[in-house]
Order: structure tokens, then sequence, then C-alpha cells
């Protein structure tokens, strides 16, 4: 018997795979091969530090589910969000009412356990909302999920307000990751929605964002969209990777108290929008941030680039 | 899980019932990872490597036909996520340093410190050598000697005849072997 089939042979062995008829033959050569003994020897000792190794198991918050309905998963754990960061800028000068609007926040708002604060999860101090103002850290909250796409909207209802002249402009930043793949694919578009019916008013292109990197992308100029008894609407898409940071954030700027208005949330797979995230009043107008988040068809995942 | 009951669940997956595709997932589950994180060598390329595999999988179940078990055939594709990950991280990054792919994980420390100082250097050494194999020999020892697959079931995943599965098992021991042989008693 060749040295080459012995320690194959000596390796089944070790596995309980030899064959019975192979037995007598390799225990001849073994006894006669001090190079092929070492190599038994080298192999039990060998399999003895394997089996005292640690035996790596997914950690608890990296274990995830596959999604059930019509998306490719569903997150089990919390969300630890991505990679991207998105911040909208939203200028808007209103002047128009909301009666229908006005019934639907006094719905949301009774459905809430806060207290009588007049903000919360929101600012209602002046922030500057310039393209290099990040969001306020004590507002993100961070969130684990595994390449997870969903797609998620930002409703504000300003109630009590104009005719808005709408602008947007917006930010996206990777923050962190420890993953490769893309951090995060955001496409933004902004809506007003009435009774019925949907108008597109802006969206920006697709953008990916690689861990670390840095985005800006501008949605139009000013704008002047009709808002008596319309919401607003600001969509997006996102995937989150693990070790990354997703939070969305609106700066609504403008209006009669003359001082922006800062709201930010970070994003659950499972926000329903039925509650409002964010919440703030400034003279006299209040504003809510909704959010909500629903997994991406399959068909509308985008292909990763490498 | 109930070998018996698997046929269903892949029919039922098959049919796009998420929550069967779901159970077949968490079954592989811990050993699945297991395997990723040996082949790659951090829990986070592990992580990727898991979540590419089975979105794979998903895409991919109406191909499936169930003659196999599902975890041999979710476990090739595991090794087949998990090469071309490793093949997209040496194209971005050059030479993958051993050294630092070897670096074991942060985790829990408890008892004895030097010890513990024995049982990373080990781990280190023992991840860094198995990075250093050929993908199929790495791959090979990971299915026998860490996860105690048979050599019929590790052949099967890794689409290979047993006799050649059984001769990257032992190269791959020799190789190891020799890497570590400060370690060996």
């Amino acid at each position: 018997m060749e040295c080459d089939k012995a320690r194959v042979l000596i390796s089944r062995d070790l596995d309980g795979e030899l064959p019975d008829e192979a037995r007598a033959r390799l225990e001849e050569h073994v006894a006669q091969c001090a190079d092929c003994a070492s190599y038994g020897r080298q192999c039990r000792s060998l399999q003895r530090l394997i089996d005292r190794s640690a035996l790596p198991s997914q950690p608890p918050a990296h274990r995830q589910t596959v999604v059930a309905g019509a998306a490719l998963y569903r997150l089990a754990a919390l969300v630890l969000a991505a990679a991207g960061v998105a911040f909208l800028g939203l200028w808007v000068a209103e002047r128009s009412a909301a009666t229908g609007l006005r019934t639907e926040l006094a719905r949301h708002a009774a459905g809430q356990a806060a207290g009588p604060a007049e903000t919360w999860g929101g600012d209602a101090a002046p922030v500057s909302p310039g393209l290099d103002a990040g969001p306020p850290t004590e507002y993100v909250r961070a969130f684990r999920a595994l390449g997870d796409y969903f797609r998620g909207e930002l409703q504000w209802v300003a109630l009590d307000g104009p005719q808005m002249e709408l602008g947007v402009s917006g930010y996206a930043g990777a923050v962190r990751t420890a993953a490769r793949r893309p951090a995060a694919v955001l496409s933004v578009r902004v809506v007003a929605v009435g009774p019925g019916e949907e108008t597109r008013l802006v969206s920006s292109p697709t953008v990916l964002l690689r861990p670390g990197a840095e985005a800006n992308f501008r949605l139009a100029e000013t704008q002047s969209a009709p808002t008596k008894g319309l919401a607003y609407r600001c969509a997006y898409d996102a995937t989150v990777e693990q070790g990354g940071l997703v939070s969305v954030g609106l700066t609504i700027q403008g209006g009669p108290a003359g001082r922006p208005v800062h709201l930010w949330g970070a994003v659950r797979p499972d926000d329903d929008g039925a509650a409002p995230a964010a919440y703030a009043r400034v003279g006299g107008v209040r504003y809510m941030l909704f959010l909500s988040a629903r997994p991406l068809p399959e068909r509308d995942v985008p292909n990763e680039q490498a | 899980m109930d070998v018996d009951g698997e046929p269903g669940l892949v029919k039922r997956s098959r049919a796009g019932d998420e929550a069967a595709f779901e159970r077949l997932c968490r079954a592989a589950g811990d050993r699945a990872y297991g395997l990723a994180y040996r082949l790659t060598g951090s829990h986070a390329d592990a992580d990727d490597v898991l979540q590419e595999a089975r979105l794979r999988a998903y895409r991919g179940i109406g191909k499936f036909d169930g003659r196999a078990r599902f975890e041999t055939w979710f476990y090739r594709i595991v090794l087949n996520a998990a090469a071309s990950h490793l093949r997209q991280a040496a194209r971005r990054e050059g030479t993958r340093s051993l050294e630092a792919a070897g670096r074991p994980e942060q985790g829990e420390s408890g008892g004895d410190p030097t010890l513990a100082a024995q049982a990373r250097e080990l781990e280190s050494a023992l991840q860094a050598a198995l990075l250093g194999l050929p993908a199929d020999q790495r791959s090979a020892l990971v299915l026998v000697a860490f996860q105690g697959f048979s050599y019929a079931n590790a052949a099967a995943v890794q689409g290979c005849p047993e006799g050649t599965l059984a001769w990257r098992v032992a190269e791959a021991r020799r190789k190891l072997a020799s890497r570590l042989a400060p370690f060996l008693q």
C-alpha cells in the first residue's frame, strides 16, 4: 500500500468511514511505516483540538428568519440600522387649513400614551437644516437587521397650514457598517395625497450607499404645491445591513412660527405608520412624523453592485 | 426536524409558503452558521454569507427537486456563497491577511485568564490555518471534522465523488497538522 492511499484510509478511520476490508491492510502498513504512524497520531491530536474548539453558533442578535408574505425576509430581531442615513430637509410655507387632516390628527393623538409635553421624539428648537447637519444623535435609535429591503414613508400633517411652497433636498450618509454589501439603497419621492388621488411632486434617482460613503442629492427646487385638505408623504426605499444605522429625519422650515422644526425617527421593519414616531407643535402648527416600512416585493429589490 | 416532515415543507416552500421555508432554514440553523464562520473566519462575514445563502435558496427553491436532503442542498449553497464572498473580498482587499482573518471574535471571557488566553491563541491559530487551505479542502474538513457530516453527505454537499471528498479531508488534515504542530501533543 502506498503512503498516499494509507493517509486517506487513516483519515477515513478517524471519521468512522474505513471499509472493513481495508482495515487489515492499513494496520499492516502503519506497523511498518513511521511516517504514516506519525500522520495518524497527528490526525488524532488535531481532531482533539477541533473537538475542543468553540462551536461558533450564530449570536442570538444575529439570528433572522425568512420573511413571510410578499417580501423576501422578515426581521425577527431588532433592526440595527444599516449604513444609510437619510436626511431630508423640507422647506414648507403653509397657507391653507386641512380640516380632514385635523380629524386624523386627533385620532392619532388620542392613541398616544405620551404626556402633556408638546414635543417628543422631535425637537422644536431651531435646527440648522443644512446639508452638513446630521441627525441629532439622541433621537437615533439603533436597530439590527440583516439584508432586508423595505420601503418606508414619512408623512407629515400640518394643521392650520397654508398653501405650501415645497422644496426638498436630501443628504444620505453611511455611518458605519460591518457588512461589505451596499449599505443602503435609497430612493426618495414626495407626493401629495388628497382624497382619492395622489400627485407625485418630486422624486430622486436611486442612491446606493456603500459603507462609509455619503451621498447628497437634491430632489427639486422649490415647488408650489396645493395643500388644502392634503397630507404630504415622502417615501423611501432602503435596505439595512448589520452594523449600520438607518434613521429618517424631516425638517420643516418656514411656517407661521418662523422656526424650523426637526423631527427624527428610526425606522423599524414593523412600523405600520399607525402612530407617529415624532411629534412637534410650533407656533400653533402641529407636525407629526409617521414612519412605516414594509418589505419590498422581490421584483423591486435592486441588484447589488460588486 | 422530523425528516418525514421535510418533504411537506419543501413542497409548501416551492408553492411560495415563506413560513415553511423559514422552518427549513431554521432547522439548518446554527450548523449552517458554523459552517459559514469556519469558511470565512468572522461573524460579520458569516452573517453576510448566510444571508446571501438564504436569499439564493429562497430564489432557487423552485429548482430543488427534493431528492436530496434540504440541508445538503442548502449547505452547498452556503459553500458557494462563502466562496463568492471570499473571492470578492480578495479582489477588493488584495491579499487577505491570514492573521487578521484568523483573529477570533471578541467573546465573553470567564474563568482562568491564562486558559482563556491559550484558548484564544489556539482558536486564532486554528482559524488562520483553516483559511490557509484551498477552499475545497477547507470546506471538506469543516463539514466532516467540525460538523460531523458523513462522507456521503459531505460529498453530496460538495458535489464530488466520495473518494475525492476523502482525499480532500486527508490532505487538509496533513496541512493543518503541519501548521499547528506546536499545538499538537
